[in-house]
């Protein structure tokens, strides 16, 4: 059997045990394992088996997804950001379905103290879909709002999805981070477009607001949201400024996080023991896909499967645009299914080469795929979000109604992905700056 | 019986590993700051950072909540295809799995045992800047990490053939959604 073949049933195998619902970080260290012995025999198969796990994991940039975990977490079990929503409800009211833009702007600023697009359609969830259901919103306006715009969070850093990207193809994860937040601030200003336009075509789904909101009141909320305020400056202006790594940024973050909610008293026991353990517990699902991923990496190079297919499409002659978007279909499918990180980890192996070899910007690319398996959080039949929100919200929230709200975000994300495809440096020149 | 025996066994376990992963969560979090503080105000950063946080924090981190994770189902995983299966060919499906994975986490053990052993035969050590750190110690986490999965996926193949009650995963402290997919 020829090794690409091995390769070939390799990739066949891993898809079927992920279907069989194997985890699939075991799925991609079995199946590189049986293939690297299979190639190169058992001894070589073995040795990957040693080394990779403690060599992979014992690494300063992968350091700082804990960190930022940990950070996102004190965020979101203290409630820390229901400040910034309060702020931009009451300064946005006036606005066309106010309350829905105030709550993109409550994901937003949510996303630049957690990695993960759940948590932040949970976190805006509890706090900006009741506020918008007691004023009368259409539930699916304001479901679909909150989910779609809860994969900002894995946009705006800092970003789970981009440090893992960053750590496998071996590029800045600054620059990725610059590169997500014009992504994420292009996906956000989509969403009020998407909101104003649809209450603009149907007044009555976000009747407007009667009450007076006073100035006081409105300096008042600011007020509120300038301890996240100061939180997000420090941690970002300080990454950004080169003053820490982004190891250093995460722990600042946590520090500063634990500090805000103690002093307003808002971390009990409780809720810094929920913190710790949603972080030790997302570590110890993400780290071991890492660890398949680097395994299933050095399994398809020893195949040279990821070089027959570069050979093919470059013999195919496919222009980057062709190529970006057959590659964006690949992960709007994936994404259907599986989780980011996973439908990213087992890709990477063959798309990354590929893009470098048709002279795609890496950094581009990988705020790219990001931004793709985002739409993936809010698609049928997997779309996390969704199903999250669904279920913070409760009973007013089945997954239908929230599906129905998210289609129309859904267009705006798939208008973006053009854009970005026609114009990408929409991403890089916000890095190209630096 | 046998199985409340059992379920309180990895509960215990699960809470122990737990408990030495939040105090290298902690101490991570922590000895990162203290070494920015000092590196801004002292100019004079703790040279071993970098070696305690790659060679302990993160191994602990990384490594002992695995059980956890598995434990309280918060691996990441796709159940579509097999949601559509009947009845008695999902339960021989997932018993395949479950020994699958089995097999590679003991597999794992083994081979990080393996590398353990020669760590420590060699004391193993780095050097960071002058200082001479002793990293031999945290390659026994991955063994003990991947052995307790490994026990603990046993444990459910045999409850499966069996036909015992499987082991219920401790309850949520806070109810918060979780990244799985139980509500499809």
């Amino acid at each position: 059997m020829s090794d690409v073949l091995i390769g070939v049933l390799g990739i066949g195998g891993l898809l079927v045990l992920i279907a069989a619902n194997m985890h699939i970080g075991i799925a991609l260290i079995l199946v590189s394992y049986l293939g690297l012995w299979a190639i190169l025999g058992e001894p070589a198969a073995w040795g990957m088996l040693q080394v990779v796990p403690h060599s992979f994991i014992a690494n300063w940039t992968l350091s700082s997804v804990p960190m930022f975990v940990f950070m996102g977490y004190i965020c979101y079990h203290a409630n820390l950001t229901r400040g910034l929503f309060d702020a931009a409800r009451l300064w946005l009211a006036r606005l066309p379905g106010g309350l829905a833009i105030a709550s993109v702007f409550g994901c937003s600023g949510f996303a630049a103290v957690t990695g993960s697009s759940v948590a932040c359609a949970a976190a805006m969830g509890k706090v900006a879909v009741p506020e918008m259901m007691r004023n009368n919103y259409d539930a699916s306006l304001a479901c679909g709002t909150v989910a779609a715009a809860g994969t900002v969070g894995a946009l705006i850093p800092p970003s789970i999805l981009l440090i893992v990207f960053g750590v496998i193809a071996q590029v800045s994860i600054t620059d990725l981070f610059l590169g997500g937040i014009a992504a994420g601030v292009a996906t956000a200003i989509s969403y009020v477009l998407v909101i104003i336009l649809r209450v603009k075509l149907n007044p009555s789904l976000a009747p407007a607001i009667t009450e007076e909101i006073s100035w006081a009141d409105k300096f008042t909320a600011l007020k509120g949201a300038l301890p996240v305020l100061f939180l997000i400056a420090t941690v970002l202006g300080g990454l950004f400024g080169g003053l820490f790594t982004a190891t250093q940024a995460g722990a600042v973050g946590a520090i500063m996080a634990l500090v805000v909610a103690l002093a307003q008293r808002a971390l009990s026991l409780t809720a810094l023991r929920a913190s710790i353990t949603d972080t030790l517990v997302t570590s110890g699902s993400l780290f071991i896909v890492t660890i398949g991923a680097s395994m299933l990496t050095r399994f398809l190079t020893m195949s040279g499967v990821g070089s027959v297919i570069s050979d093919t499409v470059e013999m195919m002659n496919a222009n980057p645009v062709i190529l970006l978007m057959a590659i964006s279909l690949v992960y709007l499918l994936l994404g259907m299914f599986l989780e980011p990180i996973g439908a990213m980890l087992i890709t990477l192996p063959i798309f990354l080469p590929l893009t470098i070899s048709a002279g795609i910007d890496t950094i581009f690319f990988g705020v790219f795929v990001a931004k793709l398996l985002e739409v993936g959080m809010i698609t049928p039949p997997v779309g996390l979000n969704v199903f999250v929100l669904s279920a913070t919200v409760g009973k007013s929230a089945p997954t239908h109604i929230v599906f129905k709200g998210v289609l129309w975000f859904f267009v705006a994300d798939i208008l973006l992905l053009g854009l970005l495809i026609a114009y990408p440096d929409i991403i890089t020149f916000i890095p190209n700056m630096f | 019986m046998q199985t409340t025996t059992l379920a309180r066994i990895v509960r215990n376990v699960d809470r122990a590993l737990l408990f030495i992963a939040s105090l290298g969560l902690i101490a991570m979090m922590l000895h990162i700051g203290v070494d920015i503080l000092s590196s801004l105000l002292l100019n004079a950063p703790i040279s071993v950072t970098s070696a305690f946080v790659t060679q302990y924090y993160m191994i602990t981190v990384a490594f002992l909540p695995i059980l956890a994770a598995e434990y309280r189902g918060g691996h990441i995983s796709v159940d579509m295809v097999t949601r559509a299966l009947p009845d008695g060919l999902r339960n021989g499906l997932e018993v395949v799995v479950l020994a699958l994975t089995a097999f590679v986490y003991l597999m794992l053990t083994a081979q990080a045992w393996q590398q353990a052993m020669s760590k420590l035969s060699t004391n193993a050590y780095m050097v960071e800047q002058t200082t001479r750190i002793v990293v031999w110690p945290s390659y026994f986490i991955l063994p003990l990490a991947f052995g307790t999965v490994g026990l603990l996926m046993v444990a459910k193949v045999i409850l499966r053939l069996t036909g015992q009650s499987e082991l219920a995963p401790p309850p949520v402290i806070i109810p918060q959604p979780k990244a799985e997919s139980d509500h499809v």
